[in-house]
């Protein structure tokens, strides 16, 4: 694991405030108002240059939405993104297309995102022809070189993605984020579709690329175990927004939000210990309709009576921040 | 290396374990030569005529000293050659007017005393001119059509969708009927009002498909990845929704051919002296009773072409089923 890089950039890579994306929700009849499902309501944050931020939520948190409005493969509502010094949410169609040669995602499920009809070789091509004036041999090499890096071989690059594994899919998709030397990776659980013996790789991988091409990351994921080795902040999302942001050695030894500290105690651990509470009670609830004040409150352990009446505001506490009443 | 498959290839390969799709596919294949060389099929010029020492090919080339010969009643006085079947489409024997088969005339001849095997093999063209082309006109139409809707969605889908909608209110058949007594009946009127009434169950598939690859992530990575709105349609999105257009197509192909058919036995459709399997099958009402070969034969053909392009469809339907197990 990259420990300690030589040289820390304190210049923010990444970012976000204010983001907002609501969706619309088909009424149910004929004299209702149609919803609103708040899926990402004023999340804000920001990323170091080389650094990554681990971000966690159940499904339905509204994490994958804040990655895909960071690259507006969804348009964001409302908020202010910018990516090394580049304001994103300001650019029009064209300079955002040629921008996004800056900003790379890899996605979960390593079968979905490959294009079944397309060789590994023209995959990975396939954003060298929009942004360079490669030649075809050029081309070939840059593949043939990517496909090293990431652990494959450049004989390869004839093969259709139905004769690869999961994990070398998985592989496939990073080399294709890394093609144009992006600055910043956008990891949406590039991890939770494959076993647990390959996701350690993977992780690896991910780590040693980091370090090998100075890259920032956001990664996604819905457990806190996955993030912990690669992640140098964590921030913990619940219904759109985030509840506690903390670096990392803090979050996983004193957490802060009791929803942080259910995740936390919900990790498998070799030794099971008992805990006086540790699984969460109920599902989490429609973000069409979140309960009044804090959104945590019908499941949270130390509910008090405030909880019930007003949402937390985002405090600094012990170096981190955090949205909760205790603090 | 191993050699890699594409995904044609994968479906060839279980299209080939079907049998009975296999054996519509021969008949298709064979229907096509027969129209392609009916010239060469059905003619009353010799393919060789030797006279005098002097080698003829009246078939391929025009000679004006054989002008008027009559090449089956040369057999006794030179080498004549003549094609299997030695009639052209038009030509009026009087001497044998509605005679059953036989071996001057091996499907036997009409009221006008014309050869029906001749008549016959010429209706081919026909019935494969008009099934190919009508079904390329709105397939084309329902790909462009589909595709806007879905691509786009929104308002643009709903309009379309709308008027999809409002298109199969009208029974086809007797909507074609209308058009074309109106535009006066001929083969390319039928062949054109085919195509731009046929084109909404296309469109509707088109659609469907594509609102459903545009949320697949290999879309997504190519959006992010800075591609054109024209590259993600046509190298990610049309390949991956082509195959259930081609099985629809295929069907489509044989219901036209009996439309085409409708329409001629109707007397709207391609119009005498051109011979067509319907027209052939209307001129036989009249000697029912005891002319069989005249129904009989076109009636046979038209059932055997549908049959075969309906095995094929669904033997192409059951090769790209993903739902089908591949070995």
């Amino acid at each position: 694991m990259p420990e300690k890089r030589t040289a820390i950039d304190s210049t923010p890579m990444v970012e976000v405030s204010g983001l907002k994306k609501y969706f619309a929700v088909r009424r149910k009849g004929l004299f209702q108002k149609p919803g609103q499902v708040r899926a990402v309501d004023g999340v804000g944050f920001s990323i170091l240059k080389g650094h990554c931020l681990g971000l966690v939520g159940e499904s339905g948190s509204g994490k994958t939405t804040v990655a895909r409005s960071i690259l507006r493969l969804i348009e964001p509502d409302a908020g202010r993104i910018s990516v090394g010094g580049t304001l994103v949410s300001k650019l029009d169609r064209g300079e955002l297309r040629r921008f996004r040669r800056n900003m790379q995602i890899v996605f979960q499920d390593p079968f979905g995102s490959l294009n079944p009809r397309m060789t590994i070789g023209k995959i990975l091509g396939e954003p060298l022809k929009i942004h360079t004036s490669l030649s075809k041999n050029d081309v070939r090499e840059r593949v043939a070189m990517l496909l090293d890096m990431v652990g494959l071989s450049g004989e390869h690059s004839d093969r259709y993605p139905h004769e690869f594994s999961g994990g070398q899919r998985q592989r496939i998709g990073i080399a294709r984020a890394i093609a144009l030397d992006p600055g910043f990776i956008i990891l949406d659980e590039p991890v939770s579709a494959l076993d647990v013996s390959i996701q350690a790789q993977i992780l690896n991988l991910l780590s040693d690329l980091r370090g090998r091409l100075d890259l920032t990351y956001l990664f996604v994921a819905h457990d806190l175990s996955v993030v912990e080795h690669i992640s140098d902040t964590i921030a913990v999302m619940y219904l759109g927004r985030i509840v506690e942001e903390s670096p990392r050695a803090g979050l996983y030894r004193k957490p802060l939000h009791p929803y942080t500290q259910s995740l936390i105690k919900s990790i498998p651990e070799k030794k099971p210990v008992k805990h006086g509470f540790n699984v969460l009670r109920g599902e989490i609830p429609s973000p069409e309709n979140p309960p009044p004040g804090c959104y945590f409150h019908p499941r949270c352990p130390r509910v008090m009576e405030i909880c019930r009446e007003e949402y937390p505001a985002m405090r600094p506490c012990a170096g981190a921040r955090v949205a909760c009443h205790l603090y | 290396m191993i050699r890699s498959r594409g995904y044609w290839a994968g479906v060839w390969r279980e299209f080939r374990r079907n049998r009975l799709a296999l054996s519509g596919l021969v008949v298709v294949l064979a229907l096509f030569v027969v129209a392609l060389l009916a010239p060469l099929l059905a003619n009353d010029k010799a393919y060789i005529y030797i006279s005098q020492g002097k080698a003829y090919f009246p078939i391929l080339f025009e000679y004006p000293e054989l002008a008027g010969l009559n090449f089956r009643e040369e057999s006794e006085k030179a080498f004549v050659i003549m094609p299997p079947i030695p009639y052209t489409s038009s030509e009026y024997d009087l001497d044998a007017i509605v005679i059953p088969p036989s071996a001057r005339h091996i499907l036997g001849t009409d009221e006008q005393g014309r050869d029906l095997a001749a008549r016959m093999i010429h209706g081919t063209r026909v019935s494969i001119l008009v099934g190919f082309i009508a079904v390329f006109i709105y397939v084309t139409l329902g790909i462009i059509i589909g595709a806007l809707a879905g691509y786009y969605g929104g308002v643009v889908d709903m309009l379309i969708s709308r008027f999809i909608e409002i298109i199969i209110c009208f029974p086809t058949f007797f909507l074609i009927l209308t058009i074309l007594a109106l535009v006066g009946p001929s083969l390319v009127n039928v062949m054109v009002v085919i195509g731009i009434t046929g084109w909404t169950g296309i469109a509707r598939i088109v659609r469907g498909e594509f609102l459903k690859v545009r949320e697949m992530e290999f879309v997504q990575a190519s959006r992010a990845l800075g591609a054109r709105d024209r590259s993600i349609i046509f190298r990610h999105m049309l390949p991956n929704s082509l195959a259930p257009v081609l099985v629809s197509a295929t069907f489509g192909i044989a219901s036209t051919i009996l439309i085409e058919s409708s329409l001629s036995f109707l007397g709207f459709g391609v119009q005498p002296p051109t011979p067509s399997w319907g027209d052939i099958l209307s001129q036989s009402r009249d000697f029912m009773d005891f002319a069989w070969w005249l129904t009989l034969v076109p009636g046979f053909a038209i059932f055997i072409t549908i049959t075969a392009y309906n095995l094929v469809g669904e033997g192409f339907q059951d090769a790209i089923d993903p739902r089908a197990v591949r070995k």
